[in-house]
Parts: structure tokens; sequence; C-alpha cells
């Protein structure tokens, strides 16, 4: 099937069930039978939608989504309502991000007007991954993570919660909002530490928290990590948990060459990734304050 | 300022948030910080540290095709179009950026910082076990979906018995949702199996690391290298069935899912037409 033809075919289609819902709006057919026609309108919307879809035309498709939502909604069928905001959204996504936003939005509101609150928390998550790659609103992108992260605690998804959480902490951190980050790395890593299939990555989470206190204050790291030892013990073995000993010890000997050795070792058995790259570098400048003054 | 210089320089374009628009121009590096200069005007549009950078990522969205961003004390830099292409560009940046942090990596291959065979050893042992932590938390989150599954299995339950009492026979409509349920409810046993096969699998990876730990140290390299090898890639092996499995769990979550909504419906036809 050629594309064009087909998105004749669905604008034709967009016009006719335009044409049905004004019909029904009329007194005579608002007493007999204005359902039926809605209904017919709402099914011509979805596979005009559908034809754009066909025809690769996003927005248009979001738009006849959108409307079969609408009609949905008139109709009191919420579930389809919030199904046809979904593929609106969805569509709208390779076109339109804001108005994807929108669409997910709206279905979003209905979703949690029903108690479906994992599909809600779904839903907050795609949004918040628009944010985070079409838009670049890391805020609004951490604002939306932390509404799934809150759904799915209700809803009892520990996992799908502390995933959410653990990619606010790693923004927030990014963005500098140092308190933050730790109170959810300490937070995750107490829920972890007791379980026994997640206790195994409970180090890290330690790890990132005392990291981040160490940037703020060297003083407020050593205590952190303290406690982190005697609430987690298995954590003292960790390789982590022996290079932040040896950080804090050439931090507080402003020692930067110490400092370096120390991260190339680690580095030299596992990468680091970028997050703890820009941590670590956010560290060492610190040191390197007064010293040579060509960073800054 | 040492302008002059410049590590490498990549003809590219950048995105001027401002107006909305890529402007053409060269990308260049040098030891401490990256500069984008227009082609045409010559003006400087972006000039930032490296040491202030938290984020190089390639990307790509709807709008800008195959660009790589820098991502700098909350601000995102796009560059698109780069040549000769996107990965080495990316390469390049990514290893003067962590030059920061770790500087004369390469030169420094003296005598003692050389990556040794138990260094290896251990980075390979390392991963595996970052395999297998990850590994734990897939799992881990099945667990919850088959919880969140049960319980809507169990609502549908409750939801039938008052089909039931109305007479279910009139209603061929509820037909459909219950074949998907039975169909749903003969598939979890079966995944159940097969994750209770992994979960013995990672206990004995894991169990296993201690041992090869044991045998690295006892100092034949060539063995434990096999035995870690094999043991990397059953992690990622498991690591990947695992993934599967859990796109299956998603179907069967939103065929119950649909299916509990199907039935409130006919229940409350029901309750209308009774």
């Amino acid at each position: 099937m050629d594309s064009a033809g087909k998105e004749r075919e669905a604008v034709q289609l967009m016009a006719e069930a335009e044409k049905r819902v004004k019909g029904s709006h009329s007194f005579l057919r608002g007493l007999f039978g204005g359902n039926t026609r809605v209904e017919e309108a709402c099914e011509m919307y979805t596979r005009a939608a559908n034809m754009f879809k066909i025809a690769k035309n996003w927005s248009a498709a979001g738009n006849a989504f959108c409307q079969a939502a609408k009609l949905h909604m008139q109709l009191q069928s919420k579930h389809d309502s919030a199904t046809s905001f979904v593929d609106a959204g969805n569509a709208y996504k390779k076109a339109d991000p804001q108005e994807a936003i929108n669409c997910l939005n709206a279905a979003i509101d209905i979703y949690t007007d029903m108690g479906r609150f994992t599909i809600a928390a779904k839903h907050h998550i795609t949004i918040a991954e628009i944010y985070e790659a079409e838009l670049v609103d890391i805020e609004k992108a951490i604002a939306h993570y932390e509404q799934a992260a809150d759904y799915y605690k209700g809803e009892e998804s520990n996992s799908s919660a502390n995933k959410c959480l653990l990619k606010v902490a790693a923004y927030a951190a990014q963005l500098e909002q140092y308190q933050k980050a730790i109170e959810i790395y300490e937070q995750v890593g107490t829920n972890t530490m007791d379980n026994p299939l997640l206790k195994y990555s409970a180090k890290e989470y330690f790890f990132k928290a005392a990291l981040c206190h160490f940037i703020v204050d060297e003083l407020n790291a050593k205590l952190a990590l303290e406690k982190y030892e005697e609430m987690f013990p298995a954590f003292t073995d960790s390789r982590e948990c022996k290079l932040l000993k040896k950080l804090l010890e050439a931090h507080e000997e402003q020692n930067s060459e110490a400092y370096t050795e120390a991260v190339k070792e680690f580095d030299s058995i596992s990468r680091l990734d970028q997050w703890l790259t820009t941590m670590l570098l956010r560290i060492k400048k610190t040191i390197q304050g007064e010293g040579d003054g060509d960073l800054k | 300022m040492n302008e002059d210089i410049r590590i490498h320089s990549w003809p590219c374009s950048y995105y001027l948030d401002s107006s909305k628009q890529w402007i053409p121009g060269k990308l260049s590096l040098t030891p401490t910080s990256i500069k984008f200069t227009a082609d045409k005007s010559g003006e400087l549009l972006a000039d930032f540290q490296l040491s202030g950078i938290s984020e190089i990522k390639k990307e790509s969205s709807h709008l800008i095709f195959s660009s790589l961003t820098v991502l700098e004390k909350g601000a995102k830099h796009w560059f698109g179009s780069l040549h000769p292409n996107r990965n080495a560009v990316f390469n390049v940046l990514e290893h003067f950026w962590r030059e920061q942090l770790l500087p004369g990596r390469e030169g420094a291959a003296g005598a003692a910082s050389g990556p040794s065979k138990g260094r290896e050893l251990s980075g390979m042992l390392e991963g595996s076990q970052k395999r297998l932590e990850d590994t734990a938390k897939v799992l881990q989150a099945q667990g919850e979906q088959f919880d969140s599954i049960m319980r809507g299995l169990h609502k549908i339950e409750g939801d039938m018995d008052v089909a039931d009492r109305f007479g279910m026979g009139a209603f061929p409509q509820l037909g459909y949702p219950i074949s998907n349920i039975q169909y749903s409810v003969f598939h979890i046993p079966y995944l159940i199996s097969h994750i209770q096969y992994f979960i013995s699998v990672i206990q004995y990876l894991i169990m296993d690391i201690p041992c090869s730990i044991a045998t690295l140290t006892a100092g034949s390299p060539p063995f434990p290298r096999q035995i870690l090898q094999k043991l990397k890639g059953l992690a990622l092996e498991t690591e990947a069935e695992l993934e599967r499995q859990d796109e299956a769990l998603d179907s069967i979550g939103s065929s119950v899912d649909r299916a509990t909504l199907t039935i409130e419906r006919q229940n409350r036809r029901m309750r209308k037409l009774t």
C-alpha cells in the first residue's frame, strides 16, 4: 500500500468521524442513538490514526488518537480513553515531544483516578525519559522519576521504585544537590543490605553516598564511612571502601598524587563509569584548589 | 591563554538553543577545554573546561540524529554531523576528560603499573561479580512482578465469583477474558520453574567465585582464566535470558490487567441487567 493513499484515506475518515460527532449533538439524535454515532466516530478516529501511522504522519496520528480518547471519555469508557491517550503519546513522541507529554499526563490522570498506579508510574517514567532525551529539562525529569517512585512504593514494587530513585540520585548529584542524593543512596543502601539477592549491590550505594559526602565535606565523609561500616560490616571488605579510605587519607594530606594513584589502581581493575569520573574529579579539584591553579 | 595548543578539531554543527538552530563550525579540543567556533561569524559559541563535564553521551532523538551531547554544570551541549564519525570524536573526548582524573595512564606503563596477569584476572572477576549483581536485581524485580500478578489474579478470581453467581453461560463475551486468564495461569508455573533454575545457576556461580580466587592465588594462570571466562559468559547469558523472561512477564501482566478490566465491565453490565 502506498503511504500517500493511506494518508488520503485517513483524512477522509477523519472528516467522516467529525461529521458523526456533530450529528450526534442534534436534539433528536441525542434522544435516539446519539451514543452509537459517537461510538462509530471513535472507531473511525482510531482507524484513521492507524493509517496515519502507516503513512508515518506522526502528529496527525497523535491528533486522531487524541480525538478518539476524548470521545471514549464522553462515552464513559475511561480505560479505553487512557489507552488512546497513551497511543497518542507514543505517536506524538516521534514528532512533538511536548504534545506527547500532555497526552501521557492525561492518561496518567485517568489511571490514577482508577487506582491503577503501576501503569501511571510507568508513564511517568516515559515522560521523564522524554524530558531527559528530547527536551533536556533534567529538573522536570527528576520530578517525574520521583512521582513514579512514589507510586511504585505504594504498590509494593520496591525494585521499580529503587530504580527510579537511583536515577534521581544520580541526576541530583550531577546537579550538585548532594544532600538529596545522599539521602536516596543511604535509603536504598539500607533497604537492600538485608535482602539476600540485593545485598551484593549495597556496597555500591554506600560508596556513592560517601562520595557525595566527600565533595561537600571531608569530615562528614569520614563519619559517614564509619557509620556505613558499622551498619553493614561486609562494606569494610569491599574495594570501594578501601578506595574511600585511601582517598580520604590523600585528601587529608592534600596529596594529589596519592589521590590519583589510588583512583588509577581502582580503575585498572574495573573501569570507572562517567558518574564516578565526574564525582572523583570534583573531589580532586578540592585538593588542587590552591596547588596548581590552572584547573579552575 | 593556551588557545593554540589544540589537540584536535572536527568539523561539526552545534545546536544553539536560543535560536533553535544548528550552526556549522568547528569543535576543538585543548588539553583542558572544549570550544566551538562558528564557521561564518567566527564567533565562539561554546567554551568550557573539561573538568566541569558531568557526562558525555551518544544520543539521537527525532530532532537530532546521531549526535554527541556533553552535560556541563546542568547545561547540555549538542554536537551533530560529526566528522569523520561520532564514535571517533566520542572516544577522544572521553579519553581527555578521563585524563583530567587519571593523567598519563598510557604514558606511565612503567615497571609496576603495567597490567599484570593477576590484575587482569581480578578485573574479570570483578566484571563477573558486577554482572551477577545486576542479574540479582533483575530477578528481584521479577519476583515483585509475580507478586503483583498474583494479586491481580486473586482479584480476578473474586470477580469471577460474582460472574458465576449470575450464571456465566448467558454471557458469551466472557469467553475471551477467561481464556486469557487460563493462558496466564498456565504460563506462570512454567516461568517459575525457569526462574528457580536460574536462581540455582546464580547461586552456583556466586559460590564459585571464592573458589576461583583460591585457584588464582595458588597461581596457575591459564586455568582460572578459562573458568572465569565461562563464568562471565554464563552470567551474561543468564542475564539475557532473564531479560527475555521479564518481557514475557510484562505481557502476561498486561494481559491479566486487560482481563481484570473486561471482567469489571462485564460485572457492571450484568448488575445493570439483573
